[in-house]
């Protein structure tokens, strides 16, 4: 399994995603990337949904790219996804390919959830074997932070927006990974750019099975969710300690939990840092917070009830312990 | 781009790719690095890195990275 | 290689069959389809012939149209020969990929069983949507019959990858006029066909590793418009290819197909009627009616719709009284596509012009016996003012 010097050194000698792109600073979504990339031994072509990462990595005639890539069309990743492995299969069969070769589909929420949702649903049913990654941070980024199925309950956007008659927006987001488990595919999971063990582990799992594989990937956008770039991967981390998002498995069809937090953090940890939520901490909005609450805590007890496998106790609090001072002093800054 | 030794091992940074965001100095679990008065990161504790990679994995920019000295010794070649 | 005798039997298919039979013998890498009335019998001959091991290309049976042609691109660009097939709605949903696919030169050949656009939902026959495909970028080739039907799509996949050109070509056949009856259609040998389509060598493969490439970026107001440019020399391009191909099909089969339209008795044609696909056919039996009456009527009915053969059209029009040109589509607000081609044609190549009517007909599958067709000609007989839109067969 992968360790930091193992990755390191992949990515120095395949450097298949490189930087000097156009992502902004403490994008989310660079780091998503590169982590699955370099989890990955096989040759990797990658198919790309329009969006942040299509537009910010291969501005004509710029690319970020070091392996095969193809950008088509916004809604079509999983689809276009589909011909590839389908003509990956068909010449291997006809002997003009021989090497092994893994598909990954990069989308975001916006052309994962909404507009792409068919085509996924469609390439999930017919099994092809490929990986789909949706980087997900929660709204339409790319042109300036519409809502998408996948934006939280009262999150402000610029389609939904917060104002003297509303909170934001006012449905609830849709639990893509559990429409997607329900195509029963060999592998499914949830993960954060905040842990990137846990993330590489599921890479491997996914590209190793015979079959379509999905990754949801919780990927924090200080622009859009307006906080401070160096905050990314802390902000991400809260949403897993607060039970937002959950890390979990569903393997052929099994629901397996990653991780437990020792102590869950109230759902106002999350919203906290982040100005798409600062309206819901003026006088009034206690009814609202209440309801996030309820919420999160609902699909918690609901994925506890459902995971058939808990992780193993005792459970790391952070993937590093100090008890030096400088530990300490980290902690504070974490905090 | 810029070299900050520690015995075999040295951070490479490199300015021109970094966009300040600080992502690295968060990450750091020795605090070694801090943004400079141009906003690019600077590794101004050295000397407490244990080169953990943490700052590399994690920067979105690949404007970081851990190495370890190849070793030349053309004595024995 | 000379025409051996069994070329000569004819079997008893349709045109959906033949455009399946093309396909069985070009045994493509990769088949992304969805089902449309009237296109569906290609695709589901086409399943059966590799169900029973015929052919062994990978069909993908997709769930809509817009992932048929997305998934035709992904696997045309991994490096696979491509063809789909489709119709109406299905080419309206799959369109906003079309452009995509000849702007990243992806070489799919696309049969398409012509049929009437929504609203209202109508299944028959009419050519409103390859027209509405025109600007998408595409080698667009016209079928009579059946068995125009067959030959064309064998032509069209070797059209489209030369790599002088290099976009999708779409091979239209008139729905359920076409698609769905059965005429006498001589099929190649297995080997001929094999033979004149080649292998396909794709220039940048996805799967290639060793040499990545990065296709379908995004691009700036500073790139885009040259990138557009060179898609209009791919389309130029194709005008040279099919000429040569032409010459190369002739040589394993008795059908000579030359130049861009097929001339009927035209070049002493006082008159001359204009029309794409089946209803020239109507129009042949037509003319010889009227010929055995004195009257000297010629038709002209092109192959090539996408490039427009716009000065060969022009010179073959030069020498007549009148032209006639049957639209069986309308551009709502201006008149027909192909008069609109025509119009444009003789005035950029012709001092002296023929005087030009547009009548359409047709729209929905409605029907054109030949007295319509007849009285096309008595009008232009009575020179009828040129500037009234005309219509055949509607009820006014």
């Amino acid at each position: 399994m992968p360790n930091t010097k193992e990755l390191a050194r992949h990515e120095e000698v395949q450097k298949r995603f490189t930087g000097a792109h156009a992502l902004c600073a403490g994008c989310g979504i660079p780091i998503c990337v590169r982590t699955i990339l370099n989890a990955i031994e096989e040759p990797v072509v990658a198919i790309n949904a329009t969006g942040c990462l299509e537009v910010a990595t291969t501005r004509y005639p710029t690319t970020a790219w070091n392996i095969p890539w193809i950008h088509v069309a916004f809604e079509n990743a999983a689809a276009v996804a589909s011909g590839v492995e389908t003509a990956y299969r068909a010449l291997r069969r006809r002997g003009k390919v021989s090497q092994e070769i893994r598909f990954v589909a990069f989308g975001g929420d916006g052309g994962t959830y909404d507009i792409g949702l068919q085509a996924l649903s469609g390439a999930l049913e017919r099994g092809h074997r490929f990986l789909y990654v949706c980087y997900d941070n929660e709204a339409y980024m790319n042109t300036g932070n519409q809502r998408s199925g996948a934006t939280p309950f009262a999150a402000q956007t610029s389609t939904a927006p917060v104002g003297e008659r509303s909170f934001g927006k006012s449905q609830r987001r849709k639990d893509l990974t559990e429409i997607v488990a329900a195509h029963h595919v060999p592998y499914v999971a949830q993960a954060s750019i905040s842990d990137w063990y846990d993330l590489a582990v599921k890479v491997r799992k996914a590209v190793s099975v015979d079959g379509p594989a999905f990754l949801n990937v919780l990927s924090t956008c200080p622009r859009g969710w307006g906080h401070p770039s160096d905050q990314s991967i802390k902000i991400a981390r809260l949403g897993v300690e607060t039970c937002y998002w959950p890390l979990y498995e569903i393997i052929e069809g099994r629901w397996q939990l990653n991780y437990i937090p020792e102590e869950r953090l109230p759902i106002t940890e999350w919203l906290r840092p982040q100005r798409r939520f600062a309206h819901l901490f003026e006088p009034g909005k206690e009814a609202l917070l209440a309801q996030i609450q309820r919420q999160v805590d609902a699909d918690w007890e609901k994925l506890l009830r459902r995971c058939e496998d808990l992780p193993p106790a005792p459970f790391p609090k952070r993937e590093w312990e100090f008890s030096s001072p400088v530990g300490e002093r980290q902690r504070e800054i974490w905090r | 781009m810029n070299r900050y030794a520690q015995g075999n091992f040295f951070l490479a940074i490199e300015p021109r790719r970094c966009k300040g965001c600080g992502v690295c100095v968060q990450s750091c679990p020795q605090g070694v690095l801090a943004l400079n008065g141009e906003g690019k990161v600077e590794a101004h504790e050295i000397a407490r890195c244990v080169f953990c990679g943490l700052c590399e994995r994690r920067c979105p920019d690949f404007a970081i990275s851990v190495h370890k000295e190849r070793a030349i010794q053309p004595s024995l070649v | 290689m000379r025409v051996a005798p069994e070329q000569k039997r004819l079997t008893l298919i349709t045109g959906a069959e033949a455009a399946a039979h093309a396909m069985r013998q070009i045994n493509p890498d990769v088949v992304p389809v969805y089902p449309i009335t009237p296109q569906t019998p290609i695709i589901e001959t086409f399943a059966q012939f590799v169900a029973d091991g015929q052919c062994d290309s990978e069909i993908i049976n997709v769930e809509s149209e817009h992932s048929a042609m997305s998934a035709a691109v992904g696997a045309s660009c991994a490096g696979a020969r491509v063809m789909t097939a489709t119709s109406s709605q299905g080419l309206a949903l799959m369109l906003e990929i079309v452009y995509i696919a000849a702007s990243m030169r992806c070489p799919i050949v696309i049969a398409v069983g012509s049929r009437a656009l929504s609203g209202p939902i109508n299944i028959h026959c009419d050519h409103s949507d390859s027209m509405m495909a025109r600007d998408a970028g595409c080698v667009q080739i016209f079928a009579e019959n059946a068995q125009e039907a067959y030959d064309l799509m064998i032509i069209a996949q070797r059209l489209a990858e030369d790599r002088r050109v290099l976009v999708p070509v779409m091979v239209m056949q008139d729905g359920f006029t076409i698609t769905h009856s059965a005429e006498p259609v001589a099929l190649l040998p297995d080997e001929s066909v094999r033979e004149f389509v080649g292998r396909y060598e794709p220039l940048y493969p996805l799967l290639d590793t060793d040499r990545p490439t990065t296709q379908g970026p995004f691009a700036l107001p500073d790139y885009y418009f040259e990138l557009k440019r060179q898609q209009v020399d791919a389309l130029e391009a194709a005008r040279t290819v099919w000429l040569e191909l032409q010459e190369r099909f002739a040589e394993i089969s008795d059908r000579r197909y030359k130049g861009f339209f097929e001339e009927y008795k035209l070049r002493d044609a006082d008159y001359a009627l204009v029309i794409l696909s089946s209803t020239a056919g109507t129009a042949k039996v037509v003319i010889d009616r009227l010929r055995r009456k004195g009257i000297k009527v010629g038709l002209l009915r092109p192959w090539l719709f996408r490039p427009f053969p716009a000065e060969e059209i022009a010179q073959a029009l030069a020498h007549v009284r009148a032209v006639a040109v049957l639209d069986r589509a309308i551009s709502f607000g201006s008149w027909g596509p192909l008069y609109l081609e025509i119009s444009a044609a003789l005035g950029r190549h012709l001092q002296q012009k023929p005087v030009l009517y547009n009548y359409i007909y047709g729209l929905g599958g409605r029907d054109t016996p030949p007295e319509l067709l007849a009285s096309v000609v008595t009008d232009m007989q009575n020179e009828g003012d040129p500037a009234v839109l005309r219509y055949l067969g509607l009820r006014e």
